[in-house]
């Protein structure tokens, strides 16, 4: 432990908190193969483009491998669902990505574009185009606010990470456990584990 | 690592909502379909799920606190890049945890400036001490099982932007736990210095993992709004009787003594005794174990645990170590900090 942190100085009382503001939240999609789509991941905050799409690298890119990240500003993005209200986009006619999520709580999964010069005309469009499958939520943004990485660059696994995912360690858990247990107990405590058990 | 189950969920009656809305929201909840940041809900769930999910936030990076200060002395390169990438899991948790409250209506400054002030809490087992890496192994044996168990429950509610995050969190979760009962497997099947180890820490970790669930439940929990608007899924007493269920035969067959043990100011153990009341009910097929100190636990839920103060004044320390940096981030100041870092 460092000294620093071992001889922590307790700050009694109110310490100086004036507010700093906020980041601002994009939206992330993550491609996770090369002919995939791109689909929804989380949300990062961040002041820019460069900070969001970094940070997204290393928090949606590190556990869960992909091939490419979108990151979307929220105010850039229009949904049929309210979650987001529609925005302000407006300019010559552009082409707008469209995500769909199938049902309520699931992904928002890219399944095209449509060409349009407002938010709410994309949204329109989108509908009439990608909603037929039953879509319960649709969002469009268009294509140019959408920022995303250059070919390659995420990160890459040079070596094994396995140390960072539980199949790192199954066997020898299972090793170890087998000199303890006799093996049909070991099956059944297996046949518990993380899936039903937790 | 955590879970929202100690937090006390005190919801405003005061407020009268439309019957016919609250109806339909509770129509929604029964359909299982999930309820979205801007559906219609009743204000005390809006203040509830934002209560929860901060909690959780400030859980997550105060967790993040003994484990941290244990990577530079993990005892092998693979030990240290493990925990390494666990603490920048649960510093990622709180980021997408602060997300979700945000959408609910709290600035994510205003929230980081709660709780170095003390006006919010975080979960209460981030109260006890670490002194070894046998710590370290029961922290993530113990305390992320109880923590997976629990977040499996959550991500079964009704509040859309919650579940998927705990769904993404249990993912990462899985990994913690299965590296933690490997390096627990390598203590209580090593030398018998690491045996101690192992024991000693388990001593020191076995009640505040059953304590991790909260207290015992009400008469009427199930009928509580927590419950039936599914922000919980599972009672109290029934998460922490799976747990026992699951670890004490576990710990057991390690090798492990369960003890009732006595505590000093510093959370260190002063006296201990093997557990009695523990044995499988062969009727229930559920184990039976002497309850824990539920005054301790209320103790230090009210800051007077051994680590409270240590903990604050870690997080309040980066915090103010860390201003330059967001100055310079979010306002473009390129004013540096006196003394060049401190």
């Amino acid at each position: 432990m460092s000294k620093l942190r071992q001889d922590v100085e307790l700050v009694e009382g109110e310490i100086e908190s004036p507010a700093e503001g906020d980041f601002a939240p994009y939206v992330i999609f993550t491609r996770l193969t090369d002919n995939g789509p791109h689909i929804y991941a989380g949300w990062v905050d961040a002041v820019d483009d460069a900070m969001a799409l970094q940070f997204a690298r290393e928090h949606y890119g590190q556990d869960q491998e992909c091939v490419n990240i979108w990151a979307i500003p929220q105010p850039a993005l229009s949904g049929t669902e309210t979650a987001f209200p529609t925005s302000d986009v407006e300019g010559a006619v552009r082409p707008f990505e469209v995500f769909a999520q199938s049902k309520a709580g699931g992904q928002h999964i890219n399944v095209g574009s449509v060409e349009a010069a407002t938010s709410a005309d994309a949204l329109l469009r989108a509908r009439q185009q990608f909603g037929d499958s039953g879509a319960h939520s649709i969002w469009v943004a268009p294509r140019d606010r959408i920022v995303a990485t250059k070919k390659g660059d995420v990160i890459w696994r040079y070596t094994s990470q396995d140390y960072r995912m539980a199949r790192g360690y199954s066997a020898s858990v299972r090793e170890k456990w087998q000199k303890i247990r006799a093996e049909k107990d070991l099956t059944e405590y297996e046949r518990d584990d993380i899936e039903e058990m937790f | 690592m955590s879970g929202s189950s100690n937090l006390g969920m005190h919801v405003d009656h005061g407020i009268e909502e439309d019957p016919e809305k609250l109806a339909e929201f509770q129509a929604t909840i029964d359909a299982r379909t999930l309820i979205e940041p801007d559906d219609w809900m009743p204000a005390a769930y809006r203040t509830g799920m934002l209560r929860m999910a901060e909690h959780h936030a400030n859980s997550e990076i105060i967790g993040a606190l003994p484990e941290g200060e244990w990577i530079t002395r993990a005892p092998s390169l693979r030990r240290k890049l493990a925990l390494t990438a666990k603490v920048q899991d649960e510093i990622g948790h709180g980021q997408m945890l602060y997300r979700v409250s945000q959408d609910l209506g709290k600035s994510r400054d205003q929230m980081l400036r709660d709780l170095i002030t003390g006006r919010t809490k975080y979960h209460n087992v981030f109260n006890y001490p670490a002194p070894t890496w046998g710590d370290i192994a029961m922290i993530q044996w113990l305390i992320d099982g109880a923590a997976i168990m629990n977040q499996k429950t959550l991500a079964d509610g009704a509040y859309g932007p919650y579940v998927r995050t705990m769904k993404r969190i249990n993912m990462e979760e899985a990994f913690h736990f299965k590296s933690g009962e490997d390096m627990v497997l390598t203590l209580m099947t090593g030398t018998s210095s690491q045996r101690a180890m192992g024991q000693e820490a388990f001593d020191r970790w076995w009640y505040p993992s059953i304590m991790f669930h909260g207290p015992p439940d009400k008469p009427n929990t199930l009928q509580s709004p927590a419950m039936r608007w599914r922000m919980k899924t599972e009672t109290n007493d029934s998460l922490r009787r799976r747990f026992v269920n699951r670890f004490a035969p576990a710990a057991l067959d390690l090798g492990l003594k369960i003890h009732v043990v006595t505590k000093d100011a510093d959370g260190m153990v002063t006296s201990r005794k093997p557990d009695e009341k523990l044995r499988l009910n062969p009727d229930s097929g559920d184990w039976e174990f002497t309850e824990p100190d539920w005054e301790e636990f209320f103790r230090v839920i009210r800051g007077n645990g051994p680590c409270n103060k240590k903990r604050l004044a870690l997080r309040r320390l980066s915090y103010v170590q860390g201003r330059w940096v967001r100055n310079a981030i979010v306002h473009g100041s390129t004013a540096l900090p006196n003394g060049g870092g401190r």
